[in-house]
């Protein structure tokens, strides 16, 4: 696995290196790159949305929309996320999870 | 490249594209990420690196449009089909997966069951569920549904003004919560919660103990889902009463309602349940029973 397309973005910290494993199994190695940065894509977009849709105060809001260059430069990490307020890391990393596994149940159906 | 992979890529940039769709407009605003008012694709998360460039073969959304309208249209047919396959195939494994979990013994899911069922439940009703909300959990999430009586409604509450199911009786005390009236009068919404109230077992929760009373506010008309996986169906209902009280048999009491139309009675439920917290802070989602289907999302993308 390539493990610098992990590294290179904020949710790279977050994503299950097993659940990762699982899913690469069945693509072939030449396309695993590709699939690998779709689905670190999809889910650091979701991710951005869902935690500005969690930040309740308008100015934290547009703070964390400031910040969202930072995050993609891996300028802050998740832990940075507690600034907007104290559980968010948490949910953030729960949030990833959930759509990891949601994405492993869907790409598994390709798999004959 | 094998047909399956293709597809895989596809589907992997299909998604990709709704989830950009999907953004709050706020985000348009943010260059790295929306260049003219369109999503730059997966480069805004991997531009910076410019060892991953010569792996990244992404078509843009910019580049999907300037294709061919014929071929655009050809691979969104074959999509469609696709993607109803694999919610039929992703449906089955969820509800496989909680008719696991409920030959269990009653309690809690794990963590990761959790989090995917949370998810997946939550796709599949199309509003959010959750095991936690505020704060708040659940001694039990999985467990068996005792049917209970009707509840009065107001002091002079006869069991034959209850529309359906009058065979299962009438309580002789109102439920835990008083009398389901608004302002003092029955009201079509006051009538919804008694018909689908679901009974838990605040007393042996751990909370309940240092703050009984802010529980029981929190708690009180509380939406609920309750899953039947066997039968497929689920019903949304509101907290209306504390029960049942012997918790070692049954760790959770409905109305006749929720019983009989969630299929609670059948051989193959036989009274187990899954019972989740519902977040409808809009309180948009009405009581009743539903399907648990296809995502309609899905079918119709």
């Amino acid at each position: 696995m390539n493990t610098k397309i992990l590294s290179t973005t904020f949710i790279g910290e977050a994503l299950e290196e097993t659940v990762l494993r699982d899913i690469l199994a069945d693509v072939p190695s030449e396309q695993q790159d590709t699939v690998l940065q779709r689905i670190a894509a999809t889910i650091g977009l979701s991710t951005l949305k869902y935690i500005y849709e969690s930040i309740d105060d308008t100015h934290k809001k547009i703070a964390f929309l400031h910040a969202i260059p930072q995050f993609l430069a891996q300028e802050l990490l998740l832990a940075d996320l507690a600034e907007y307020s104290e559980n968010m890391p948490q949910l953030a990393r729960e949030h990833i999870t959930r759509s990891l596994l949601a994405l492993r149940t869907k790409l598994k159906a390709f798999t004959t | 490249m094998p047909a399956n992979n293709s597809a895989r890529l596809d589907f992997l940039q299909d998604d990709l594209q709704q989830k950009s769709s999907e953004v709050p407009l706020e985000f348009q605003t943010i260059p790295e990420l929306f260049k003219d008012g369109a999503f730059v694709g997966v480069e805004a998360f991997f531009g910076k690196d410019s060892s991953t460039e010569t792996v990244f073969q992404t078509q843009s959304p910019t580049d999907s449009i300037q294709a061919d309208v014929s071929s655009i249209l050809e691979k969104k047919t074959k999509n469609n089909s696709l993607l109803s396959q694999i919610s039929a195939e992703e449906l089955e494994d969820v509800l496989n997966k909680l008719r696991t979990v409920l030959t269990l013994p009653p309690g809690q899911l794990d963590r990761e069951s959790e989090l995917y069922l949370e998810q997946q439940i939550s796709e599949m009703l199309g509003f959010e569920v959750t095991n936690i909300l505020e704060g708040h959990q659940l001694q039990y999430n999985t467990g068996k549904i005792k049917a209970l009586p009707h509840l009065k409604r107001h002091p002079t509450d006869a069991v034959k003004s209850h529309e359906k199911y009058q065979q299962a009786s009438m309580s002789q005390k109102r439920g835990a919560f008083g009398w389901f009236l608004e302002q003092g009068k029955t009201t079509a919404d006051t009538i919804q919660l008694e018909k689908y109230y679901i009974a838990l077992q605040l007393f042996y929760s751990p909370e309940w103990s240092s703050s009984p009373r802010e529980i029981k506010k929190w708690y009180k008309y509380r939406k609920m889902v309750v899953l039947n996986p066997f039968d497929k169906v689920a019903v949304v209902c509101a907290v209306g009463s504390i029960g049942p009280q012997i918790p070692v048999r049954y760790q959770f009491g409905a109305s006749p309602e929720v019983i009989v139309e969630g299929k609670f009675w059948s051989s193959q439920s036989n009274g187990r349940a899954i019972v989740l917290f519902v977040d409808d802070q809009q309180n948009s989602i009405p009581l009743g029973p539903l399907t648990l289907g296809i995502p309609s999302k899905a079918t119709t993308s």
